[in-house]
This record gives C-alpha cells, structure tokens and sequence, in this order.
C-alpha cells in the first residue's frame, strides 16, 4: 500500500485538495447533526445547548404529527413516480437522437431538448401559469374558445402530482439524455455492422445491441435515483403548490421548511434532515446489492 | 530521471495549489475581500471632508444602532437618507434601517441572520410565532423594565389600555404602538353595475345574483364571456361571505354572546360555507381566487376581468394603484360596498380585525440590555419618534420642503410623494392613523374611512400561545385544507360536524380551545 503511493505520490498529491474539501465541509460540519438530539438554542451555540428530553424527543414530534404519514407517503408517491416516469424517457430520447441522420437536425434538438434543465422552477412556474391557469392560461383559453368548460390544472389535487412528474419530467429529459448518448458513443460500432451483416433491422439493433449495453448506465443512474427517493423536489413543489393541493404537494422537505427552518425549530429540522439521510443511505446500499445480482453494482 | 521527477512535483504541487486557489477564489474569499473594498470605499465617501481625529470624535459620542426590517421598499443611500441624518442631529443616535427581503423571505433571511449570532439592535417581528421562538431562544428585550424611562411612549399609546394589546403571554416584548387601521374593503364596478341592470348588493342572495350577471351578461361588452362576478386576494377574499356568519376561512377567536368561541364553531358556519359553495357552483367566482395575491388581483382588475371583489382600499384607491387599475378601462368606476347581510338576525360583518398588535411590531435584541450606551440610544429613539416633532418627520418628512403646514393643517408638497416613500417604515410606535392617511393618501379619503367604519369580528387569536409540543401549524394547514374542500365540493358541507370532530381528536383543537379559554382570562381580554 505505502509503496503504491510512494510510486504514485504525485498523483495522490493532486488528489489532497478533493479530500481536504471533503474533511473540512462534508465531513467537519456533521457533527452539528447533533442538535437534533438536542433543544438547539440559537444564542447558547451548539456544544452548549441542552440535550433534548427524552433524547429522540424531535423524532417523536414529528411522528406524532398528524401529517407524519400524509408527507411521507407523498415524498415516497412522488419520488417513485418520478423515477418510474423519468428513467425511460431520456433512453427513448437519446436512441432516437443517435439514430438521426441528419447532424444538423440531430444538434438542434439535442440543444432545445436539454435547454429546460437551466431554467430554475421559479421560471417553469410563469410558464405554468401561462400555459394552465384556469383563468388566464392558454389552455384553458383554447378550451373556453373551442365551447368546453375551463380545467383546473393547477389546482386539483387528483392531478396535482401529475403536472409535478410532467413537469420534472419535461425539464430533466434532455439533460439525462446527455449520459445514454455518451453511453451510446462508447459502443463499439463493429457490434453494429456484424449486425447489418446478419441482416438485422435498425429496430433489432436498438433492441439487441443499444438496449443491453445501455444497461449498465441505466442501473448506475437508478442508483443514484434512490439514494434522493427522500428528496421529491423541493424548489419545485415549493413554488408551484398552492393550499388548494396541500394534501397531495406536502412533502418532508417542505414540511420540514415550514416547521423547521421558518419557525427557527432547527432541532426538528435536523432530526428529520437525519432520518431522511439515514433512509436515502439504506435505499442507495440496498439497490446496489439487488443490482450486484446481475453483476451491475456500483461498487 | 532527477530533472523528470522535479517536473513532476512541480506539477503536481501547481495543479495542487491552483485547485485549491480557485475553490477559495469562487466561495469563501471574494465575499469577504468585496466586502471589505466595499467598506473601504465607504469610508473614504464618507470620510473625505472629515479630518480623522474628528471622526473618531463623533464616533465615540454618537451611538449606532441597527434597525431591520422586511418590506419591498427601496432605500435610499445612507448618505441621501434625510430621515437617519435628521435624527442623529436630534437626538445624537446614528440608525441605519435595512432591508432583509419581504413577506416570508423576511422570515427565513432574519432566522438564518440571527442564527449566525448576528441579531440586529431592534427589528420587526415576523410573526407572532416567530417571536415565541425568539422569546424562547432569550434573545428579545424585555421592555416592561424599562416602561418607566418610556413615558412618552406610554402617553402616546394610551396609557396601560393602549399597551395591553401589544403584550404576547401578559410581557411587552413588542414596542408598544399606536392601533392601526384595517384596510380590507368590498369593492363593485358601478358602470358594470349600470350596464346590466342592477343595483348594488346589500344582501347575500343579492350579491350572488349581482355576480351571476357581471359574470354571463358581458359587462364589458366585447361578445366573450370572459368575466368573473366575484374575486378576492387569496381565501380570505371568502370571509366576504363567511364572517356575515360568524366564520371565516381561518380559525379566530371572538367574544360571542356565549363567551370564547371560534369562527370554525360558529352556528352558522354551516350555512356560510354552503353560500361560498352556491357561488363557486354558480360559475361566478375567479378560479384562482386562491392563488391570488393582490398584484395579481390588480391586474384582472384592470384587464376589465372582475366585477366585484374583496380587496383594500391601500391596493386600489392610492392614486398609483388607481392609474394602474384604469390604465385599460378609463371609465371603470370602481365603488366601495357596505358588507353583505346573510340575513341571520344579525349584523353583517366583513372581515376580522385582531384586538392584537401583531403586524409589523418592532422588537429589541436583549443584547443591547447588556450595552448602556445603545440601550439608552434605543430608549431616546422609541421616545423620540412619538415625540411631536420625531412623529411628524418619520410620518410627513420635512417642514417646508415636504409638507407645509396651513391654518394648523399639513398640506403634502410633490416632493413628499417623491422623496418620502420610505420613511414610514421609521414609524416604530405607529402614527396617528386618520390624521397621517388623509394627509398622505387625500385621493382615497373616503376608502380609508369606509374601510375603517366596516364592521368586523374583532379576534383574540393572536393573543393565545401554544405550548411547543402542540401542533398548531399542522392544524391550521388541516383547517385550510377542508376549508377549500368544503367551498369548492372536494369534501361535502354534511361532513362538517365530522371535520370538528376530526380537529379534536387528530389535532387537539377542544385542548385549544381551553388552553385559549385559560389564557385570555389570565390576560383579562374576557372574564
């Protein structure tokens, strides 16, 4: 092992800076999660505030709340359906971009495609509104012009959490595009030509050459996805729910806002910031281990 | 081999050493390095007709003190703020009024602010919730100490009758201050009025037939159904309806004949929520009533969308707001509405009204106990903005040049309107509300008297403080929720009873309702 280093020490000198970083910011400041075993008192600091009692005292409160269940089974709702919902688009969009003939035609909608994922929700938002306002929107505008009655997009909670994926979706699309096309670039394109040899058909190459190559990009990027299952989004439900559709937008990170941060509960907003780091961290373990079963693990 | 390896570490070490450069370059250093330019900058503007032992001089005599508040105002430059220099010449304190963000971003900046340990001198209260947990946390003045080195301010509110209601669990942590007026208002378009044929709505049935036909008979004449009878400026616009009936769309206390009750409880409530939901199925009321803010309600106003609504005379009759809302339709005559009777027996009311000073109070850090010198700079600066000359300058600005004063009467000069936006914010302990309104806002005199003439539920709400481990968050979000549900047909009105029912089981609301019971008698608001 020394030696290794001795040989490479350049190398591990260049690497110093990356974990210095990762000492002092990541590391260095994780012992502050103790305040949420503690009454976090802002002026006393955190050493000197007393220890909550009983010990998981925060961790009860937010149990005890009535919305416990409601805001956990919607970050769960929510989060799952955006995987479901999010992880096959950008494959089906990075085929058919690889697939184009045409470069020119092929860099445009690759550059329009991945233009959402810079816009902040804040923007999406005004676009929303633009478009499905029930009073002022486009659509609704069509639909009143056209003799049908105007829709409640925004505001009905039976649909709520399918303009939330819609939207995710639409703005995340062509950005996780970028990978498979990478991914697609790597394959050798010998596998490709033996294939037109043996008289496959573009669709049998996509389906038996793309496709299973694809596959271990795939589940790394699934991985990834779980370990944030706890994070459904806040910025965007932040700001496009409204009090219409509470029951279904509440989510941990929003309630945790509301409670936590906006109400200077801070120990509540840990306590709940470390079960939900906790869960992320056992559900990133566990797809590893269920991926590892077809030789696709992360580690 | 000795000259490659020396190449190497030289490598190394640079890649090494410019990573770590430019981390520091893009997050901690160039905050602090411009803050410090910034400064230096400053000093020398400031400095460059002041000789240094003179500065150090003023200095050392003149207080500093630090106000924060969060309104969307723009400030002028320190050195073009008339209002702070007019102060320091009065009374020798140095205050600087910043701004830190508004609405909620006030909230979370000044939390994050004062969790960094870094409290200003005297701020505004978000919230009466935010100030328990400040109260909790120790780090608000007390000022019922102090109440004998304040009696101007004293006289100013009235005495102890005028300090009680600023008062949060029986201590004065707000600076105590003058009442002020509630501004909502019903509103109606007179010429839509006149168009379909209809007078103005006095009763509920009325304004519900009244909205049918702003709403189908084209008031505006253009061919397209495109008009709503009814909106307002979120769910409160709804309590047009509901507090004629003893509710409203939030929970509130108020003193009813049969002592402490809610608005949730009220014996008509039932029926009110029934009305809302007869509007809603009726097609008249804006969709996005609920998400509307008043900006947005402004501007279906002036789009010529809305006929009648529930709104505030500040928002639509101040003479910047009016040009807004006639920019399109020059004719659009808007008027106000006494509030509509439900016909129950009894007087119909618009609105609530807190018995409470809760918006916009000032507090002090308790910090500045601990420092003589800016606790008497802050006792001198609450006393001197009651003061007669103190009040008028934070309400009028300067004599001669932004108001004049005739036969004993202040008359505005232009420059008020454009030198003196800000300056209200200076008004700490409040001003008197009338007489300041209709010198300022002369356009909307009438406005502002109806709306302070309109009978409203006066509530106790504010008063009450839970203990911590109740959730009054997640009720109120509770009660919100079915409130919508019961007005727009999510949730059906004859499962009303079973809601309250669900309020004192899930959500503690009957432990609420004694606890409240409990502290207004302490507090000696009922008996």
């Amino acid at each position: 092992m020394i030696r290794v280093i001795k040989w490479n020490w350049q190398y591990y000198l260049m690497l110093l800076p990356c974990l210095i970083y990762y000492v002092i910011f990541k590391y260095g400041t994780m012992y502050g999660v103790i305040i949420a075993f503690k009454d976090y008192n802002v002026k006393k600091g955190i050493l000197a505030s007393p220890w909550a009692d009983p010990l998981l005292k925060h961790f009860q409160y937010f149990f005890s709340s009535p919305y416990a269940s409601v805001v956990i089974g919607n970050t769960l709702k929510i989060s799952f359906l955006k995987i479901i919902f999010g992880m096959i688009p950008p494959v089906i969009l990075a085929i058919l971009i690889s697939e184009c003939g045409n470069k020119w035609f092929r860099k445009i909608v690759q550059t329009a495609s991945y233009l959402p994922h810079f816009l902040s929700w804040v923007i999406i938002y005004g676009i929303m509104i633009a478009f499905f306002s029930q009073s002022t929107g486009l659509i609704n505008r069509w639909l009143t012009e056209m003799g049908f009655s105007s829709y409640p997009f925004l505001t009905d909670p039976a649909h709520f959490q399918a303009m939330i994926v819609g939207t995710d979706v639409w703005k995340g699309v062509g950005w996780s595009a970028i990978i498979y096309l990478a991914a697609i670039a790597g394959i050798d394109t010998t596998l490709y030509e033996a294939g037109i040899i043996d008289g496959c058909s573009k669709l049998k190459r996509i389906w038996y050459i793309t496709l299973p190559l694809l596959r271990g990009t795939f589940i790394l990027q699934l991985i990834l996805r779980t370990g944030s299952v706890m994070d459904a989004g806040f910025d965007q439900i932040y700001v496009i729910a409204t009090s219409q559709v509470l029951s279904v937008s509440e989510i941990l990170d929003t309630w945790v806002f509301k409670e936590g941060i906006q109400r200077m509960n801070y120990s509540l907003a840990s306590a709940v910031g470390l079960l939900k780091s906790v869960i992320s961290l056992i559900l990133v373990f566990g797809t590893n281990k269920l991926a590892r079963k077809w030789d696709e693990g992360l580690w | 081999m000795k000259r490659k390896k020396a190449v190497a570490f030289l490598m190394a070490m640079g890649l090494t050493f410019s990573v770590a450069l430019t981390g520091c370059g893009n997050s901690g250093g160039s905050p602090d390095q411009e803050t410090v330019e910034k400064q230096a900058e400053k000093e020398t503007e400031s400095g460059v007709s002041e000789s240094d032992d003179q500065s150090a001089k003023t200095s050392e005599e003149i207080a500093e003190l630090e106000l924060v508040v969060g309104h969307a105002v723009i400030m002028p430059e320190k050195e073009d703020n008339f209002l702070e220099k007019k102060i320091r010449d009065a009374i020798g304190v140095d205050v600087t009024m910043n701004i830190l963000g508004a609405g909620s971003d006030y909230t979370t900046a000044l939390n994050a602010r004062i969790s960094g340990g870094d409290i200003p001198d005297m701020f505004q209260a978000p919230s009466t919730d935010a100030l328990m947990q400040y109260v909790e946390n120790g780090l608000i003045l007390c000022l019922d100490d102090y109440l004998d080195q304040l009696q101007p301010l004293v006289d100013w509110v009235g005495g102890e009758n005028g300090i009680k209601p600023n008062r949060i669990g029986g201590k004065l942590y707000r600076v105590p201050k003058a009442p002020q007026g509630i501004y909502d208002l019903l509103v109606v378009r007179q010429d839509w009025l006149d168009k379909v044929g209809a007078e103005v709505p006095t009763t509920m049935e009325e304004a519900l037939e009244v909205a049918r036909k702003l709403t189908f008979d084209d008031p505006d004449g253009n061919g397209v159904q495109d008009t709503y009878g009814f909106s307002g400026s979120g769910l409160f616009g709804f309590n047009a309806i509901l507090t004629s009936y003893g509710g409203a769309t939030t929970n509130e206390l108020y003193l009813s004949d049969k002592g402490l009750t809610s608005t949730l409880l009220s014996p008509r409530m039932k029926e009110g929520l029934e009305m809302c939901k007869r509007f809603v199925d009726a097609g008249v009321v804006d969709p996005d009533i609920v998400a509307n803010n008043p900006e947005v309600l402004r501007d279906k106003m002036a789009q010529c969308k809305i006929g009648m609504a529930s709104y505030d005379w500040a928002n639509m009759y101040k003479q910047i707001n009016w040009d807004l809302i006639t920019a399109v339709d020059p004719g659009a005559d808007w008027i106000w509405m006494n509030p509509w009777d439900a016909q129950t027996g009894e007087t119909p009311r618009y609105h609530i009204k807190s018995a409470v000073n809760t918006i916009g109070s000032w507090v002090i850090s308790a910090d500045v106990a601990d420092n003589p010198e800016k606790l008497d700079a802050v006792l001198k600066l609450l006393n001197y903005v009651v003061s007669e000359e103190g009040n008028r300058l934070v309400c009028y600005g300067e004599e001669g040049r932004h108001y004049n004063v005739e036969d004993g009467m202040i008359v505005k000069t232009d420059l008020m309107t454009t030198e003196c936006e800000y300056i209200w914010l200076y008004q700490i302990a409040s001003r008197n509300e009338m007489e300041y309104l209709s010198v300022k806002f002369p356009e909307a005199e009438g406005s502002i008297k109806a709306a302070m003439e309109t009978d409203r539920i006066v509530t106790y709400t504010e008063a009450v403080i839970m203990p911590e481990d109740f959730h009054m968050e997640d009720m109120n979000k509770y009660i919100e929720e079915n409130i919508i549900g019961f007005i727009f047909g999510t949730r059906p009105i004859s499962e009303y009873d079973q809601f309250i029912e669900e309020l004192n089981t899930s959500f503690g609301f009957g432990e609420y309702m004694k606890i409240a019971e409990e502290q207004l008698k302490e507090q000696g608001y009922m008996e």
